[in-house]
């Protein structure tokens, strides 16, 4: 676990934001002033979720629509069974600390 | 809820057994739910079955319908390897091959379908491959390991994912089918049309428009050939000309049928022609409200809403509403969706993104407009932009397709204008 600087408020075009650390796929969820941070990687199948329809607090991948919660990671709904990694954020001033 | 509701047998683990057991559980039910299977392994996902297990990229774990110990967390009795030979509606009890009887105060028939037989080629002739099952998946795996040349007969859903897969083993495969495009009974031409283009970038022998006249094994390999006199020498034949139900046992129980396409006739809260008995997935006949008549769907979506409707049903509670036809594919390095069907009218198609089947990684969406309105969406590498569009499909709101297609102009902002334009008039 470390807390890595993955982006700026000001990256945000929108309410996603795909962001790779080492190799490693973190999105982004602005809802409100609240960021999340996930993984962004579907836990069913290889897909980026950024890629998917986000609302109502939940991304929808874009491959099989399995639907998860952002802020726990829990599955909704869809073919998905496992969880998605969910990662504690800070934000300090306008940047995105995540711990990953 | 129905607080009366004993206990609850449901036959056949597919998908719409799987879910219809999760629904009860999550609607409240607490009562004995048994589930039972003709197959060995625990309940399991039957898409990745043509595409990731074939390819041996997915894992057996990733497509399990119940995640480890779920199964005795929701309390579900599955039984694997019992095979109803005698479902007996007036005493509510079904017997096995082994005459091993359980009685149910409600029962689901999840049935699913098997693969359409073509009688020169039955499943158990040497070479021949037909997939519905993780066995038969197993078992196609292991032959593609070992073989140059594959042919495949039907180029519907099935036949291109099979293909494809086979295709990125680096295996010689040829496609036939007499239908001119791929998936013409399902989808428009200007996607079948496409995905022969994109068959060919595979590297996939597409032999369309052809029958074939005669088929025979010499040595180790079969030679097909085909109407055109053209013929195709092959290790293995893998067949996918389509499912039949399995009805078998709805039909010797006294269940009514749909005299046109075969499934078990069931209202719109999955209940058949007998009280208590209810039927969901590939086996049956609904009304679907979005074609307006009834039909024998097989799809992920739709086995899963049946399996919801008819647990609601089962204990008095009012099912969610039938979705807009969704389905969805992995192939030829593409996954394709397609949200709503022409429903017999004829469409004109819009694309937002280029139809280069060449590129590496196509991406486009394919609207498919009457008049106005938007009644189907084809999404190609574009789920989400897809999923944009959803609340859209098959609305009376009025959509330009010109400013849809427009790759300069943001999906997104266009669905929102659409949406609060449309709650202005309302």
């Amino acid at each position: 676990m470390a807390w890595v600087m993955m982006a700026r408020m000001g990256d945000f075009q929108d309410d996603m934001l795909a962001c790779e650390h080492n190799g490693e796929h973190v999105a982004l969820f602005r809802v409100g002033e609240t960021i999340h941070a996930t993984s962004n990687v579907c836990t069913h199948d290889f897909a980026l979720l950024t890629d998917g329809f986000f609302e109502d607090n939940c991304i929808e991948c874009p491959l099989h629509a399995a639907r998860f919660d952002v802020s726990t990671g829990e599955v909704q709904c869809g073919p998905a069974r496992e969880n998605l990694a969910v990662y504690p954020v800070e934000v300090r001033d306008e940047e995105i600390w995540v711990d990953l | 809820m129905n607080a009366h509701l004993g206990n609850v047998l449901i036959i056949g683990a597919g998908h719409a057994g799987a879910s219809a057991a999760r629904e009860l559980r999550r609607l409240g039910y607490d009562r004995q739910i048994t589930l039972v299977s003709d197959e060995s392994h625990l309940p399991y996902e039957r898409p990745a079955l043509s595409k990731g297990i074939l390819q041996g990229t997915g894992q057996l774990d990733k497509i399990a319908l119940f995640g480890p110990d779920e199964l005795a967390a929701l309390d579900i009795t599955f039984r694997p390897d019992y095979r109803v030979t005698e479902l007996d509606v007036k005493r509510r009890r079904v017997c096995d091959t082994r005459g091993d009887w359980l009685s149910f105060d409600a029962c689901l028939i999840a049935t699913g379908g098997r693969p359409r037989v073509l009688p020169t080629l039955p499943p158990d002739a040497k070479g021949v491959h037909y997939l519905r099952t993780l066995e038969d998946a197993l078992r196609l795996r292991d032959a593609l390991t070992r073989v140059q040349s594959v042919l495949v007969v039907g180029a519907g859903y099935l036949g291109l994912e099979v293909a494809s897969s086979a295709a990125a083993l680096g295996r010689q495969v040829h496609i036939v089918d007499t239908a001119s495009h791929p998936l013409s009974r399902s989808a428009p031409m200007i996607l079948g049309q496409w995905l022969h283009q994109r068959c060919s970038k595979a590297g996939i022998q597409t032999m369309l428009g052809n029958g074939i006249a005669s088929i025979s094994l010499e040595g180790d390999h079969y030679i097909a050939t085909l109407d055109n006199h053209s013929k195709i020498f092959a290790d293995i034949i893998i067949i996918a000309v389509g499912q039949e139900p399995n009805i078998e046992l709805a039909k010797a129980a006294g269940l009514s049928l749909d005299a046109l396409n075969g499934g078990i006739l069931v209202d719109a809260l999955c209940t058949t022609s007998e009280t208590g008995i209810y039927a969901a997935g590939d086996c049956v006949s609904q009304r679907h409200p979005w074609y307006g008549n009834r039909i024998r769907l097989e799809s992920w979506q739709s086995a899963n809403e049946q399996g919801c409707t008819a647990a609601a049903a089962m204990l008095g509670l009012h099912p969610a509403p039938r979705g807009v036809p969704w389905f969805w594919t992995d192939m030829l390095d593409c996954n394709i969706q397609i949200l709503g069907t022409a429903r017999g009218t004829v469409l004109s198609y819009t694309t937002r993104g280029s139809l280069v089947a060449e590129a590496e990684r196509p991406k486009f969406l394919l609207l498919g407009m009457e008049n106005d309105r938007l009644v189907q969406v084809i999404a190609v590498n574009a789920g989400g932009d897809l999923r944009l569009l959803r609340n859209l499909v098959g609305t009376d709101t009025p959509v330009d397709a010109r400013i849809l297609a427009d790759e300069g102009i943001p999906l997104k902002s266009t669905v929102r204008e659409l949406q609060a334009s449309t709650n202005e008039r309302r």
